[in-house]
């Protein structure tokens, strides 16, 4: 794909500079806000979190991209564009990263040749270490060998596979793209609803499971998925109740590898709880990692959210139409729960925390977001079914009992049953 | 002098029959004839027929048989004497004596008579005589006489007595109940008509009517069919993880076989994970094959991981010792020790569940145990379907709703007795009384306690007179009342 010097606006071209990378050598560099980079392999051989970077393309990355460039065997590169801090850096964990990737890629071989599940890697760690990083490096490593390894994205923050909360599930078989990352073309998303683990626990501990169960389904079915397993990306909450979801998600999943990044604390609670034969490795992080402050974390998901709707540099166009209160019911996941007094002994209350609970669309309604739930029928379990797809609500007219929407299909609606949603998004046309 | 026996009367008239009598006035006059002897203790629910038990009870039937055989003397010219009236239910005074001044009144067939309450309560202390149909009554025979099974209203119960008896002895005076205060009551009382009828609460047991039956054997029975026995409880383990992909025996033994590169050793180059757990040692990342990592890379000896070490966010790791907030997974089951003795996930998942099946079958067991014995627990945890259910097991107050007003069936309490004060307190004019310090309604264990309505009525017939409640439960009277008064909670039932 050739770039045209229209898509070139708003890099600055009076800032031009060049870099010789040694072996072993990353470039590292940040993109300042309203500002864009574009990055060109002059020569040499050189990757970006796993994917090679080819010669006769320009990338050009947008503002708040935080970029790490590697090269095995060294490479020249010119930046063109105002960043900050574009600096060359001698260590980088990159050799462990690899290292770890061999050797689950000899844990691919031995499943190819008994025909028995492939190795299940989970990645976790507190917040800021680089997980999606180091999730991102062991897929496009794998995909390079030839497997079709699968994605499982439980970062409800983040949202590497669909817009922050949600958890989903990706098969990924081709490398990231360096710009725009894995190609999304068929993710399995599951409706969660807030951007953390914590607005509802017992949701998350059943998704994770419905996700588990999903992905072992998809395993039977296809032998290749089955001997390249998975990479397991989960959430920063390491502590109390996280720690219980971490637990719960190694369980299901059944991983076989878990690597904890720069959490001795950590490590050492895994290898007490979870089974002797699991295993549980020490990794430090990247010191190249960026922590992100609250407020660039919120950008960050806003802007998720943007590029679901408007697609990365904006060429999707999302469709404005009307709905009417008839022809779709809203649900919203979880009730309110009695107080644990008014229970005798013995009785628990688990349920109401995955009770769907029928909401009528009220004036509140506005900028949330809500997720199409594929069931067809109220029969089926709306929590543990996929989601068809996101639309927001842009405006609620009660008297006219109807609302407007952003989608990115035009109608009519595939589906009637909505959920919706905690995070909001106010749609504002930069 | 006359001695009197409690089953049959004598009359003596030897010269050393008279000197014992006056013996025994001597003797007696300081101990106050008047006082009982003491039931103390907690009162036993049942009776499990110990030595132990036995040996008091003995002990006590004796003590009383002591003091009914003892000989009491009554000096003749204090005797009073009244014939018993069964058909207008009163004792017609024959004989006035010193009780005519609290006790008796005015009948309108012309006589003055005693109510059966303050007769028999004047035959206790000793202080009358009573004849029917000429005869001499016994304790026993004017008891059996004198107090009738049901609850009318000229009639006394065996609980109306014992409170009047209570509250006599104390020496406050009591009457029947009249709402009017300018004189005490003439004729017999008017009452609601409306009063249920109530079986007799003899001393020693109580018969209850058949509602009351069943409820009690919903509390304490275990067989009953409107209990869930606990067989029917679906005690089945949550299954933390469903297991329906595996789909046969062989397949779950072929996935539970996986190898790990550290376990076999192969002549070929074994890959193996870099783990930067361990301080001490250095890691050596080998060479890796080339099979394994992708084109356009390459890996190497790396023997500098030192730097990688200590770059690793170390905070004080003394293994805490796990505390509730760290692993408290839903079950208590021993995660720790499944964790080290499992081989892999299938076989962990299998003991998960027999570890699950174990505790399950033990809290089985534990209700078992709690279910089975004399004492049970009140409420079953499947009983909470709602408030109301709860409130209709707990049975201690029913549930009422201040709108409704139903007249009809439950006003089964009302006023028996006016009370007032003792004669230190406040002189005490039989036929104009003025208005009771206190009013008294009886009651036993068989009555349900009374609702919202019926405090209400009892409110509005006393006229701003406190009430107490009587409560009789084996011949041991107990006071309620509904003096103090809090700002009713509405509970919602649903």
């Amino acid at each position: 794909m050739s770039v045209t010097k229209a898509d070139e606006k708003g890099i600055d071209h009076s800032v031009v500079k060049d870099f010789k990378l040694a072996k072993d050598n990353e470039l590292r560099f940040e993109v300042e806000t309203n500002q864009r980079v574009k990055l060109v392999l002059l020569d040499g051989s050189a990757e970006l979190f796993g994917t090679e970077l080819v010669h006769s393309r320009s990338y050009i990355f947008e503002s708040g991209a935080k970029i790490a460039v590697f090269t095995w065997f060294g490479c020249s590169i010119r930046l063109t564009g105002k960043n900050e801090a574009a600096y060359v850096s001698k260590d980088t964990p990159m050799i462990i990263y690899l290292n770890t990737h061999a050797a689950c890629e000899q844990m691919r071989k031995t499943a190819d040749q008994e025909d028995i599940r492939g190795p299940r890697i989970m990645v976790v760690g507190p917040q800021d270490v680089g997980k999606s990083t180091v999730c991102r490096i062991l897929l496009n490593y794998s995909v390079r060998m030839g497997r079709k390894t699968t994605l499982l994205d439980l970062d409800v923050g983040q949202g590497g596979v669909s817009i922050p909360g949600t958890v989903g599930a990706l098969t990924v078989e081709r490398p990231a793209d360096p710009v725009d990352g894995f190609e999304l073309k068929v993710p399995l998303v599951y409706h969660f609803g807030h951007t953390s683990p914590n607005g509802n626990i017992k949701l998350y501990e059943t998704l994770i499971s419905r996700l588990a169960d999903v992905f072992n389904a998809k395993c039977d079915y296809n032998r290749l998925i089955k001997h390249s397993g998975c990479v397991i990306n989960t959430c920063g909450w390491i502590k109390g109740q996280g720690y219980q979801c971490l637990l719960h998600a190694a369980q299901s999943f059944e991983a076989d590898v878990v690597i904890v990044l720069d959490s001795e604390r950590l490590y050492n609670d895994l290898k007490r709880d979870l089974p002797d034969f699991v295993n549980i490795i020490l990794q430090p992080k990247s010191p190249g990692v960026v922590e992100r402050p609250r407020d660039v974390r919120r950008d960050y998901r806003d802007s998720k959210i943007k590029e679901y709707f408007y697609g990365p540099r904006k060429i999707y166009f999302p469709h404005a139409f009307d709905v009417s209160f008839q022809d779709v019911e809203l649900f919203k996941i979880g009730a309110p729960s009695l107080p644990d007094s008014c229970l005798p002994l013995g009785v628990e209350q688990e349920d109401t925390h995955t009770k769907l609970v029928p909401v009528t669309p009220g004036r509140d309604l506005v900028h949330h977001i809500l997720s199409l739930s594929m069931a067809e029928s109220l029969d089926e379990n709306l929590i543990e079914t996929n989601v068809a797809g996101f639309v927001v609500v842009t405006n609620v007219d009660v008297d006219n009992q109807v609302f407007s929407v952003l989608s990115p299909a035009p109608r009519p609606l595939p589906r009637r049953y909505f959920l919706i949603m905690d995070t909001r998004f106010i749609d504002i046309n930069k | 002098m006359k001695k009197a026996l409690d089953e049959s009367s004598l009359v003596l008239h030897d010269d050393e029959d008279i000197e014992f009598a006056q013996k025994l006035l001597d003797q007696r006059s300081g101990t106050n004839a008047n006082e009982l002897p003491s039931k103390g203790g907690a009162k036993l629910n049942y009776f499990r027929g110990t030595p132990e038990e036995e040996y008091r009870l003995e002990a006590y039937y004796q003590s009383q048989c002591k003091l009914t055989s003892a000989w009491k003397v009554r000096k003749l010219a204090n005797l009073g004497q009244a014939e018993w009236r069964p058909e207008l239910y009163v004792a017609e005074v024959i004989k006035q004596g010193k009780f005519m001044q609290t006790k008796c009144h005015y009948h309108h067939k012309g006589f003055f008579a005693l109510y059966p309450e303050e007769a028999l309560f004047l035959l206790d202390v000793g202080e009358i005589e009573l004849t029917y149909k000429g005869a001499m009554l016994s304790m026993q025979d004017a008891y059996s006489l004198l107090l009738a099974d049901s609850y009318g209203s000229n009639l006394c119960s065996i609980d109306e007595y014992l409170v009047y008896a209570h509250l006599s002895r104390i020496g406050y005076r009591v009457q029947r109940f009249s709402a009017d205060t300018t004189r005490s009551l003439e004729t017999n009382k008017s009452t609601n008509d409306t009063i249920v009828a109530k079986h007799e609460m003899s001393e020693d047991e109580c018969t209850l009517s058949e509602e009351k039956e069943v409820k009690r054997i919903k509390l304490f029975s275990s067989g009953g069919s409107s209990q869930l026995s606990l067989s029917q409880i679906d005690y089945q383990p949550k299954l933390l993880h469903r297991e329906w992909w595996i789909t046969s025996a062989e397949d779950k033994d072929l996935l539970n076989h996986i190898s790990f590169p550290e376990c076999h050793h192969t002549p070929n180059q074994l890959a193996t994970f870099p783990n930067f757990y361990d301080r001490k040692s250095n890691i050596v990342l080998k060479q890796q094959s080339m099979l394994f990592i992708p084109r356009q890379t390459t890996s190497y000896d790396c023997e500098v991981p030192r730097i990688w070490q200590e770059r690793i966010h170390r905070e004080d790791s003394h293994v805490k010792t796990t505390s509730r907030d760290d692993y408290s997974h839903p079950r208590s089951i021993d995660y720790q020790k499944l964790c080290r003795t499992a081989g892999n996930w299938g076989h962990f998942k299998r003991l998960v569940n027999e570890e699950l099946i174990v505790k399950s079958n033990e809290m089985k067991w534990l209700h078992e145990i709690m279910w089975s014995g004399l004492e049970k627990p009140l409420l079953h945890c499947t009983d909470a379907l709602n408030t109301q259910a709860i409130l209709d097991k707990l049975n201690v107050c029913e549930a009422t709703s201040t709108l409704k007003h139903d007249r009809t069936n439950s006003f089964v309490h009302t006023i028996r007795f006016n009370v007032y004060q003792t004669e230190n307190m406040k002189a005490f004019r039989k036929t104009q009384p003025g208005k009771p310090f206190l009013r008294v309604v009886v009651t036993n264990p068989s009555v349900p306690i009374p609702t919202l309505n019926d405090i209400t009525e009892i409110g509005v017939q006393s006229d701003g007179v406190p009430v107490k409640i009587a409560f009789v439960d084996s011949s041991k009277v107990l006071f309620f009342a509904f003096d103090s008064i809090q700002i009713p909670t509405d509970i919602v039932l649903g």
